[in-house]
């Protein structure tokens, strides 16, 4: 249970739908079936129903939980540098996807896969090599030769 | 006797040297990703997207479906050796297996989850073959009223069943419905939530929402456990094949237990979870020893393995016949299925039927297939236990940057996996389940357009919903599917603070 996460994702939630309505109702309507902003409309409105009672379902558990403290927020949710280590492993990824279409896939792959294996914690730099160079010319053969998926390639000059 | 020579071409296709071979690579990753606590089915069939691209429709349904057999299977080792099953289907399954792993006998466990397994896999194999057509000639009378209640009613189906909130459940599907808007408008032609994006304009594909939701977010759930390189213990594996005394014990139970999971996988929303369970309880009510259940008895293997593996042909028959899922791996099936062109549901059956025939022939080579990888490889299996995950989830993240990118040969769909990857990973953190998210994104169109066909046929008038038995059956089995949940935690809620009330009074 995560009852003040649940109370502000409910309200984000009705924020949203509003929104998103307003926009919906701007778009084409038609006299019979279903115009352009009809469904999106009828979505929109069960969420906003939705996320309120999840925001209200949220605040009603965490006064509930506030007038009796021995019941408090199930487990603590994100262990301690998990947030961190994920961040930067969102960010090396997503530096990755902008590189390999200028550096190739070939080029920049081995030091990516080289770049991961530290982040999830390896440190045998030689096996981390090997693996690297080994595995990237697996998949650029398996991908190029027999799928016929053309990879990015090197592509600064 | 047509359908019966039809299975026989499909049983021609399935044991072609090129299906065999694409067949083994979907048990065989199947296994070793089922059985590594953690990493999916789900998983499993996203990793195998660039390689199904190249398939003929049938070599590609028979990968899938071999992949989710093979996971289902082997998430019962990791049951057996570690005491963390694979996934939710082999909970069961730990119960009595690792305490017989415990006494010394991994191997006769190991075999026990075979041979259940694959017994189970035959039966729902054979429910495959017979109900499929049958339902399949039923859903070819639906029209628009009963095609818009059956996509509310897999929606709603999955939100609650994949989720212990509907209500998230449901948040999450009606998010999915929205996301599928984005876009041109199928039926007018104009621009929705697109923000005058060029990306945007052809809306947001099914393909990396997959990847992001299943795959990227359960490498970020990994990323700490794989730092702290947790290692397994080793265990010794012998006497595999179960003895005539173990046969004669788990053949009732195993029997049951093929039946009701066939049964439960047949119901949209209900899994591999809920029947492995079901079938170890009802097992254990009428056993003679109750107390020996927990130390390692054969039955409490046999049973929920057995059931398991049953839910698999079950859960092929609503997707295949209707096109609605019947739990998370065959979520993602349908949208796998769904990227390489081949679409669920009854016309599946007049479209390709030489494709359904080649998979119900293929769905029996398989799980004798599963049986030589199950008996030969036990060895081997548990050994894929300590394949380190600093290495494995590397290589599942140039994985799923292939699966994004081998869609359009484009980078932001690689991008937007990322983005999904990280709604994702924070989605797991609350409680917030992924599957009806992907329902949404592919029954929402579905939806829409069959609610303008009604409407426009039945001249706006709201009533469409009630005019055929089954759109009405349709709509009150989701208000039920919804409200039942509802209702059962309420009635909890009054009983416990009952119970409070009473505790206080003699306190």
């Amino acid at each position: 249970m995560h009852p003040k996460a649940d109370f502000f994702i409910g309200l984000c939630l009705v924020a949203f739908s509003t929104i998103g309505y307003s926009i919906a109702d701007r778009l084409r309507d038609v006299e019979r079936g279903l115009g352009a902003g009809d469904w999106p409309k009828m979505i929109l409105t069960v969420l906003l129903v939705l996320g309120a009672i999840l925001a209200g379902h949220g605040y009603y558990q965490y006064r509930q939980y506030r007038e009796k403290p021995s019941q408090s927020e199930s487990a603590e949710q994100f262990e301690h540098g998990e947030l961190r280590n994920i961040a930067v492993l969102v960010v090396c990824v997503a530096i990755y996807i902008r590189l390999v279409a200028v550096l190739g896939f070939i080029l920049l792959t081995p030091f990516f896969l080289f770049a991961l294996m530290r982040i999830f914690g390896l440190r045998q730099w030689v096996k981390m090599g090997v693996i690297s160079v080994v595995a990237t010319a697996v998949i650029y053969v398996l991908f190029n030769n027999y799928l016929l998926v053309l990879l990015p390639r090197f592509r600064l000059f | 006797m047509e359908a019966f020579s039809g299975i026989l071409d499909g049983l021609a296709y399935a044991v072609e040297p090129s299906t065999m071979l694409v067949m083994m690579i979907g048990l065989v990753g199947g296994i070793i990703l089922g059985a590594i606590p953690g990493m999916t089915g789900s998983m499993g069939i996203i990793l195998l997207l660039p390689l199904i691209y190249h398939l003929e429709f049938g070599a590609a349904l028979v990968t899938l479906a071999a992949m989710f057999t093979g996971a289902m299977y082997g998430g019962s080792i990791s049951a057996v050796l570690l005491r963390a099953p694979g996934h939710p289907s082999a909970a069961a399954t730990v119960l009595d297996g690792y305490p017989m792993a415990q006494k010394g006998e991994a191997g006769r466990a190991l075999g026990l989850a075979v041979i259940a397994s694959v017994f189970g896999g035959l039966v729902s194999g054979a429910a495959l073959i017979f109900v499929s057509p049958q339902l399949a000639r039923v859903a070819l009378e639906f029209r628009a009223p009963e095609f818009f209640a059956l996509a509310i009613f897999g929606l709603t189906i999955i939100a609650s069943a994949t989720s212990k909130n509907t209500l998230k459940g449901l948040i999450v599907g009606f998010l999915g419905m929205f996301i599928a808007t984005i876009g041109v408008d199928d039926i007018w032609g104009v621009n929705r939530f697109t923000f005058n994006t060029r990306f945007l304009m052809a809306g947001l594909s099914l393909l990396p929402v997959l990847v992001g939701l299943f795959a990227f977010s359960q490498v970020f759930v990994d990323l700490t456990k794989a730092r702290r390189g947790e290692k397994v213990k080793r265990q010794i594996i012998r006497n595999v094949i179960p003895s005539g005394r173990d046969f004669k014990r788990i053949l009732l139970p195993m029997t049951v237990g093929a039946v009701l999971g066939t049964m439960i996988g047949i119901i949209p929303g209900a899994g591999g979870a809920i029947a492995c369970f079901v079938a170890y309880d009802l097992i254990k009510r009428f056993h003679k020893n109750k107390d020996e259940w927990g130390t390692g008895v054969p039955e409490g293997i046999a049973a929920p393995e057995s059931a398991n593996n049953g839910t698999v042909g079950g859960a092929l028959i609503p997707l295949l016949t209707l096109g609605i899922p019947g739990d998370a791996v065959t979520a993602v099936m349908l949208g796998a299925l769904m990227l390489i062109g081949l679409r669920p549901g009854p016309m599946l059956f007049i479209e390709h039927l030489p494709v359904v025939q080649t998979l119900f022939a293929a769905f029996i080579v398989m799980q004798f297939l599963v049986l030589v990888l199950g008996l030969a490889g036990t060895k081997l299996w548990p050994r894929v236990l300590n394949t380190p995950k600093q290495i494995l989830l590397p290589m599942i993240i140039i994985a799923c940057f292939l699966g994004a990118y081998t869609l359009a040969n484009n980078l932001n769909d690689a991008m937007t996996a990322l983005l999904f990857g990280v709604i994702g990973y924070f989605m797991r953190k609350y409680d917030f389940p992924a599957p009806p998210m992907i329902l949404g994104l592919i029954l929402g169109p579905m939806a829409e357009q069959n609610l303008n066909r009604a409407l426009l046929t039945y001249q706006d008038d709201w009533r469409f919903i009630f005019a055929s038995p089954v759109s009405t059956a349709f709509i009150l089995l989701s208000v039920l599917s919804v409200a039942l949940p509802l209702l059962l935690k309420l009635r909890g809620q009054v009983k416990m603070a009952f119970v409070n009330r009473g505790n206080n009074d003699t306190g």
